[in-house]
């Protein structure tokens, strides 16, 4: 009788090339690739070596950081930046010169790589797929085992189509129970990592499994898959089931046909046997979460909407009370407020956590008819889910409230194109992070759902959906 | 890549928790060529007033740091992004090993890979050395890789742990590229069978 095993070390096993000369971690086979704009360096160091890019079929090239979101039809040669037109034109001629598929700033299903890769049917379960960006391991969510790498891995990826690694400790999640009405994927995820701590899963590859998570559409596992490198994780996954076999019949390099109904065979025996013991297993009733709001600049700093920023002299741990006085300073926050008085800059819809039809749905549900009052702006995470929400008429509906209707990319997420929140403005966003910083030099930002920041927008404050009365 | 066997260098106090990439290497300069090398952008906005003087109050300023190639800090250094210019960025400045209680997975593997030792010992370890180094600026500390050992000022001593082929590969400063591209026989062989199981994977 074989041992027990997890779905993470079935996959992993499966792609074990060899073990190093050591015998402390194994070769492991990469089955496909994902790179953007900043990883020029991997390029750069494969043609230093002399070495040819081993498959090029496996790798797939995005431009998303640096794509513009305005003006778009111009091309390349319209953008003033000379900087951020170099960097688009770099990773161009470095799909170009090693022949890989890319989806340049004029494709029809140009967007955010951790977007389109699973729109169009590049992620499937049972692969191995790393990408230079961290949030890779979005792609967990059709069971497989997926995460980010430096440009020196992936260096290697190009050269050999494998990676030194050993494997990671396990770690189950368990989630029971329905979500309450206006709370979402992005409420369950920032509630994980608030039971966990943002380092609290370092290094483990998370599973999730539970009712909670069965029922989530693909969009929402693809949400939870991606912040959970914010607690720290090595890669997140969801064994694949009819939700996830019925999505890939629509996308268009899936596999197709009698090709199709053999790997569902083989995929149906993709979960993790009963009596397996994870490293850590944690517990949640996804029936007790809340709407969340980030009010410092770690994804340890977040809580239900209903709370007030927390006083650091309520904190006895002197480093933690330290930090928090800092952190606070820095936010510009008085201890004590009541999180829905903060009051809001500017809003962001937008990022591979919160960019696909369904999150644009629920932020237009919010915004029909009524006006946004602060500058507020929507970035669709691809053309794809462009075209989609303007076939439903969500385009007029975020138009109508006042929001800039832009082009798809990373966007204010980061904004190295450009779309930037300015020093001292406090962004309501839907991107995954909070850093000091991450949106621009001095900027804050709040994270949370899709809902609550369209809502932001037409109340010029933080607000919770459930008890707002928008009249 | 340049190896690693030991080192007796000034170490730099940084004792803060959750320093993400984007705080070493903020996202402005990543269109930098790396030709131009990142020691100026390391830690910019903290070390840097927007009209680029330097930060009197920030550690990397003192006099007493400046040829610092220690660098002591706070857990899960190196959390968020996957930027690797932030690991170029220390080593551009000078940093060889970096000794904190914990680190973001992808930046420990950007670190070793490119030379950079990260150790990590316990919170309260880390503690020690920090305040030790505060009180003494400029004071050296002597890490030995062979023997797996920090050497504070004072004298004493903390064992750390690292995989055998980290420690190999750092010793010797052999790259892993160089290596997996040994196996290039075993990966032929695993790719045809792999592929026979998985047809649908192929384009
Ligand atoms: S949207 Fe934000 S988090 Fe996602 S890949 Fe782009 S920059 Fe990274």
């Amino acid at each position: 009788m074989t041992a027990a095993r997890s779905l993470f070390h079935k996959i992993w096993d499966r792609h074990a090339v060899a073990p190093s000369q050591l015998g402390d971690d194994t070769l492991i086979y990469v089955d496909r690739c994902l790179v953007h704009e900043e990883s020029n360096l991997a390029f750069e160091g494969l043609r230093l070596q002399r070495s040819p890019l081993r498959r090029p079929e496996s790798v797939t090239a995005f431009v998303d950081h640096y794509a513009p979101t305005l003006n778009r039809d111009a091309g390349i040669a319209a953008i003033p930046d000379p900087e951020v037109r170099d960097m688009l034109q770099q990773i161009i001629a470095n799909a170009k010169e090693q022949k890989l598929r890319l989806f340049g700033i004029d494709h029809a299903q140009q967007g955010i790589m951790h977007v389109v890769a699973p729109e169009m049917g590049l992620i499937l379960p049972g692969i191995i797929v790393v990408g230079s960006d961290s949030h890779t391991c979005t792609s967990g969510a059709f069971g497989a085992v997926a995460f980010g790498v430096g440009q020196s891995e992936l260096k290697q990826v190009f050269a050999t189509q494998t990676i030194w690694r050993r494997a990671p400790l396990t770690m189950r999640v368990r989630v029971d129970g329905a979500l309450p009405a206006g709370t979402f994927a992005k409420d369950l995820i920032l509630s994980i990592i608030s039971t966990i701590g943002a380092n609290g899963a370092n290094a483990y590859a998370v599973e999730f499994v539970g009712t909670g998570v069965a029922s989530l559409s693909m969009a929402e596992r693809m949400t939870v898959c991606n912040m959970s490198v914010e607690m720290g994780a090595h890669s997140a996954i969801i064994a694949p089931d009819d939700t996830t076999f019925e999505y890939l019949t629509h996308c268009q390099l899936a596999p197709h046909g009698k090709l199709f109904e053999r790997a569902v065979e083989h995929w149906r025996d993709l979960r993790t046997d009963d009596r397996v013991v994870f490293d850590r297993e944690v517990d949640i009733a996804a029936r007790n979460v809340a709407p969340m709001v980030t009010w410092g600049t770690s994804l340890d700093d977040v809580m239900p909407v209903s709370g007030c920023v927390p006083d650091p002299m309520h904190v006895d741990n002197i480093e933690r009370r330290a930090r928090m006085i800092k952190v606070l300073a820095y936010m510009d926050l008085d201890p004590g407020v009541a999180l829905t008085d903060i009051p809001i800059d500017i809003v962001f819809i937008g990022s591979c956590t919160n960019s696909r039809i369904e999150a644009l749905r629920a932020a237009a549900a919010i915004l029909k008819d009524r006006r946004a009052i602060v500058p507020a702006i929507v970035s669709p995470g691809s053309r794809s889910v462009k075209r989609q929400a303007k076939a439903e008429g969500l385009d007029q509906i975020f138009l109508n409230a006042g929001f800039e209707w832009r082009d798809s990319g990373c966007s204010m997420c980061v904004g190295s194109n450009g779309d930037i929140v300015k020093a001292g403005q406090r962004c309501a966003s839907n991107s995954p992070r909070n850093f000091e910083g991450r949106q621009g030099v001095g900027a804050r930002t709040h994270v949370m759902n899709p809902q609550m920041a369209a809502l932001a927008a037409i109340m010029g404050h933080i607000a919770d959906v459930r008890t707002s009365s928008l009249n | 890549m340049e190896p690693f066997t030991s080192l007796d260098a000034v170490a730099v106090p940084l004792d803060r928790t959750d320093i993400d990439t984007g705080t070493i290497f903020p996202s402005r300069f990543l269109r930098r060529a790396r030709s131009a090398g990142y020691q100026d952008v390391l830690f910019r906005e903290w070390r840097f007033d927007a009209a680029g003087a330097e930060r009197p109050g920030f550690p990397l300023n003192q006099n007493t740091c400046r040829n610092a190639q220690i660098l002591v800090t706070g857990p899960n250094f190196g959390c968020g992004s996957a930027r690797e210019l932030a690991v170029l960025a220390l080593l551009d400045f000078g940093i060889r090993c970096i000794i904190a209680p914990s680190y973001g997975e992808i930046f420990t593997i950007n670190c070793f890979r490119n030379g950079l030792l990260a150790v990590a010992i316990e919170k309260k370890q880390t503690d020690a050395l920090n305040a030790e180094i505060c009180a003494n600026p400029g004071a050296h500390v002597r890490i030995n890789l062979e023997s797996q050992i920090v050497t504070a000022p004072s004298g004493e001593v903390f064992h750390f742990d690292i995989t055998p082929s980290r420690k190999s590969r750092l010793q010797q400063g052999l790259d892993d590229c160089i290596l997996a591209m040994q196996f290039s026989e075993q990966i032929r062989h695993f790719e045809s069978a792999y592929f026979e199981g998985s047809p649908w994977l192929l384009p």
